[in-house]
């Protein structure tokens, strides 16, 4: 086939006119994996060490685990920000804002409310019963 | 185009099955019901012709028709 | 889609516009359709995380995390999956290149890999139900089964369509819609590890450090 190249399929070999200067796909491949293990060995270290503070812990594991999936995409999925590779990167924006606002929206109105529910001064019903 | 099939019409009545099993626990009919939606996915997914090509002129021949028909 | 893109290295004349090069190839559309499946996918997953998130302190004076979770059997799941996605790869490549043996040697450590995450899991499951710590303990206890076992529904589904993917090469050859379904194979299989890297994350690891 020798259509012109507008776009390309996610998780499909990169375009033709890349191959000559890109390194070769299985080392793709296999760079992503050595920097994956490499990644998941931190996290396992970061939840573990007495050195860093409880709230340093939490934030390093979410950088480890976003930065994963980073590496997942790019090196196994093949997403770029090429222009073939255009509508690809699009689509997982948008899922990622959706994701993003389904888990922090649902983790702030739980807490907002699990406060509404603790607080004496604001919940008429817990001062009426007290006599 | 693609080829008419009734694997839709089977796996609807399959999933009637399950439905009606796991709404009253009977278990050995939703696994039938599964088996049998998941038997009719594969035999759809292994036939040979699935496209149905409609040439260019019978395309032509249809719609230089209707032009025909609504100019009248 | 006819998203108009700048190609600005490329001279003009030399290619058609979006528009005017027809409909993009079959291969191009079924996996991109598949990819925005995927994504729906996830945003379950984002609602089971959620619901994860905010029920993870409701112990009911039953188990916790901390006290649950064996870091040495997670790590294990962690490097299997991580290793059939890699060779799940290595199989995409030798379908690229239409060759049999590596084709069918990938799919199959990429198999015995899924099924001893699967098996691992399965075992952690079964473990944890022995000691009380059931499904229904615990609201904490709900929300991990379902989120985690979700996932692990996923991986078996995967396994099997990885067999039936197998028997149609074995039937079909390398034939246009066996690749098609193929790379929605990959695609999954990759996307199941990005799950998994984000369950390993914030079930796992913090709530051993909580």
């Amino acid at each position: 086939m020798t259509e012109a190249q507008h776009e390309r399929a996610p998780g499909d070999r990169p375009s033709r006119e890349m191959d000559a200067s890109a390194p070769s796909e299985f080392l793709v491949y296999t760079i992503g994996l050595f920097v994956a293990v490499l990644l998941t060995a931190t996290s396992f270290w970061t939840a573990n060490t007495m050195l860093l503070w409880p709230g340093g812990v939490f934030l390093g594991l979410a950088v480890l685990a976003i930065a994963q999936m980073g590496i997942h995409l790019v090196f196994f999925l093949h997403i770029s920000s090429g222009p073939e590779s255009t509508n690809n990167v699009l689509a997982l924006a948008f899922g990622a804002l959706v994701v993003f606002v389904v888990i922090a929206g649902t983790m702030w109105i739980v807490a907002d409310m699990n406060t509404n529910m603790t607080m004496p001064s604001s919940a008429p019903m817990s001062m009426g019963m007290q006599h | 185009m693609p080829k008419n099939s009734a694997t839709g019409f089977v796996t609807a009545f399959f999933a009637v099955v399950i439905g009606f099993a796991l709404i009253w626990h009977i278990w050995w009919l939703a696994s039938v019901g599964v088996f049998g939606a998941f038997a009719t996915l594969l035999t759809f997914s292994f036939r040979r012709h699935n496209e149905v090509e409609v040439p260019a002129e019978e395309i032509a021949r249809f719609v230089q028709a209707h032009q025909a028909g609504v100019a009248a | 889609m006819n998203i108009a893109v700048a190609i600005d290295q490329i001279p003009q004349e030399a290619l058609p516009s979006a528009s005017e090069a027809g409909p993009a190839p079959k291969r191009i559309v079924v996996a991109y359709g598949f990819w925005i499946f995927l994504l729906s996918d996830i945003i379950m997953f984002a609602a089971l995380f959620a619901s994860y998130a905010v029920l993870v302190r409701s112990t009911a004076g039953g188990p916790t995390g901390a006290q649950l979770f064996n870091q040495t059997t997670v790590a294990i799941e962690t490097v299997c999956l991580l290793f059939s996605s890699y060779t799940c790869g290595l199989m995409s490549l030798a379908v690229n290149s239409r060759r049999y043996f590596r084709t069918y040697l990938g799919a199959l450590i990429t198999f015995a890999l899924g099924a001893i995450f699967l098996g691992l899991e399965i075992r952690e499951f079964l473990s944890m139900i022995a000691i009380g710590a059931a499904p229904q303990r615990s609201a904490f206890l709900s929300a991990f089964f379902t989120l985690v076992g979700c996932h692990g529904l996923h991986v078996t589904l995967g396994l099997v369509w990885l067999t039936v993917m197998m028997v149609q090469v074995a039937v079909f050859g390398f034939a246009a819609r066996v690749q098609h379904r193929l790379l929605c194979f990959s695609l999954f299989w990759h996307a199941l590890d990005i799950v998994w890297v984000g369950v390993l994350t914030v079930v796992y690891l913090m709530g051993v450090s909580s």
